[in-house]
């Protein structure tokens, strides 16, 4: 009698080792390839810190070769009126088109998933609602901003809002919340244009997110941070 | 196995595990819990694409520095010559110009079916939603110049906006059918509009009609309310 008891329990301790060797191996093949959690870690923290090194550098690098350009835009225009008012006209549209920083008055909207809530099995994330975003985006557009950026993403002409797995790529540039969206333009009409009865903060706090909106004296938004060359259209008259 | 055997078998186990807890505090290797990694990981994602952001703008401007220099050094190349060619080239990508290129041209407009009985009609029609889930489909699949009935979408000024039976694009009211041209990669704009999981799918399966045509030749219209800003510096 007591022995057969034991080898039940030795037919039971097997199955359990079996089943905890599959879940490991199961948790390791989806999250980490393979690696342990430790050495996964490190290398994810190790690379990161390389490559925000790596961002700060060219950040600086963009930001003196820009001093360098407007260096010898300025030192042509002192010789000539003409190349002056050319050069104006040129930072004209590069302003327009998102190519320039810029800084004004405006709004600041801060979006942030709900904290978990432990009643509602599913869990919110608000890129899987990129549409209101868009919407927030256009209603923005509508009440006169003048630029818009998105986790200091700025808004371009070729600027998507996409969902991409569980966060939301803008210009190509994988985000995720909180979101923090500055707009430029006259700061009560873009408060109050968002936040109307039935507006979209309405609608997005009655999706269960976060939503702030501050009106702010002077806010900076960066330029976007990519070239845009066109491979399929071109000018005609 | 007798009594003391035991406890001198357990005793070392736990100088192994002290010894080993203290090495692994020592060395610095952090533990993070597999959802900290995984939002760790989409942040070195994100981080890493910004590289390549950044290293195509400078990159750009290097290439800019040098054209400037060499313009305004040589004396063979006429300097405000090459400004307005500047100028034409960012006017270009700011969609201040009329532009052409292989594209296509997408039919959108309300649906046409018999409504189930006490289904919304919103279901069947068009709306400022829709157009702008499909315009964001369109960017996501790199099209260079898009416009809506005839007006030029720019991102920092274009609005599409709902006044009830009709849109607002630019200001101008538009009525269905809507008339969506964009000039890229036709085989990538095509699948924006007809892959299974785009936006038009789903408007497709209301009963709302999306028809996508490729051109060779697209042609779309500059933005016209270019305007100096007010509130920018």
């Amino acid at each position: 009698m007591f022995k057969k008891d034991n080898i039940w329990i030795g037919i039971a301790c097997i199955v359990l080792g079996v089943f905890i060797a599959f879940q490991m191996k199961f948790v390791q093949g989806t999250y980490l390839n393979g690696q342990s959690p430790t050495q996964k870690t490190t290398e994810i923290l190790n690379e990161l810190s390389a490559v925000k090194a790596e961002k700060e550098r060219l950040v600086e690098e963009v930001e003196r070769l820009e001093d360098q350009l407007d260096k010898i835009q300025n030192s042509a225009s002192e010789e000539n009126a003409v190349v002056k008012s050319l050069t104006d006209e040129l930072n004209r549209y590069k302003a327009f088109s998102g190519m320039t920083k810029v800084s004004g008055t405006g709004i600041l909207v801060t979006i942030d998933n709900p904290p978990k809530d432990l009643n509602v099995g599913l869990e919110k994330n608000i890129a899987l609602d990129y549409k209101m975003l868009l919407d927030l985006i256009n209603e923005l557009n509508s009440a006169g901003a003048e630029a818009i950026s998105i986790n200091e993403q700025r808004m371009v002409n070729s600027t998507e809002v996409r969902l991409a797995g569980s966060q939301v790529n803008v210009n190509t540039i994988p985000i995720s919340p909180p979101f923090v969206i500055k707009a430029i333009g006259s700061s009560e009409t873009l408060d109050s244009a968002i936040n109307i009865r039935f507006g979209v903060v309405q609608s997005l706090q009655e999706a269960g997110y976060y939503v702030e909106v501050k009106q702010v004296e002077s806010l900076e938004i960066g330029a976007f941070n990519g070239s845009i060359k066109f491979r399929y259209a071109t000018t005609v008259k | 196995m007798s009594k003391k055997q035991r406890f001198l078998l357990l005793s070392v186990l736990l100088g192994l595990m002290i010894a080993l807890q203290i090495k692994a505090l020592d060395s610095g290797i952090k533990y993070l819990s597999i959802k900290e990694m995984y939002a760790q990981s989409i942040e070195l994602e994100s981080q890493k694409s910004e590289l390549v952001q950044l290293n195509s703008k400078v990159e750009e401007l290097r290439a800019q520095i040098e054209a400037y220099q060499t313009a305004k050094d040589d004396t063979d190349i006429d300097y405000e010559g090459f400004l307005k060619s500047e100028i034409e080239l960012t006017k270009e990508t700011a969609g201040l110009t009329r532009v052409e290129g292989p594209g296509v041209v997408i039919i959108v407009t309300d649906g046409t079916r018999e409504l189930i009985e006490d289904e919304d009609p919103n279901m069947v029609l068009v709306h400022d939603i829709d157009i702008r889930a499909m315009v964001d489909d369109l960017r996501n699949a790199g099209a260079e110049a898009i416009a809506i009935n005839g007006q030029r979408v720019v991102f920092n000024k274009s609005n599409i906006q709902c006044t009830g039976p009709t849109i607002k694009i630019n200001d101008q009211v538009f009525a269905p059918p809507y008339i969506i041209e964009a000039v890229g990669d036709r085989k990538f704009l095509e699948s924006a509009i007809n892959a299974p999981g785009s936006f038009s799918e789903s408007l497709r399966s209301w009963g709302v009609f999306v028809e996508v045509n490729t051109s060779i030749s697209v042609t779309i219209p500059a933005y016209e309310g270019f305007v100096s800003y007010e509130y920018l510096n």
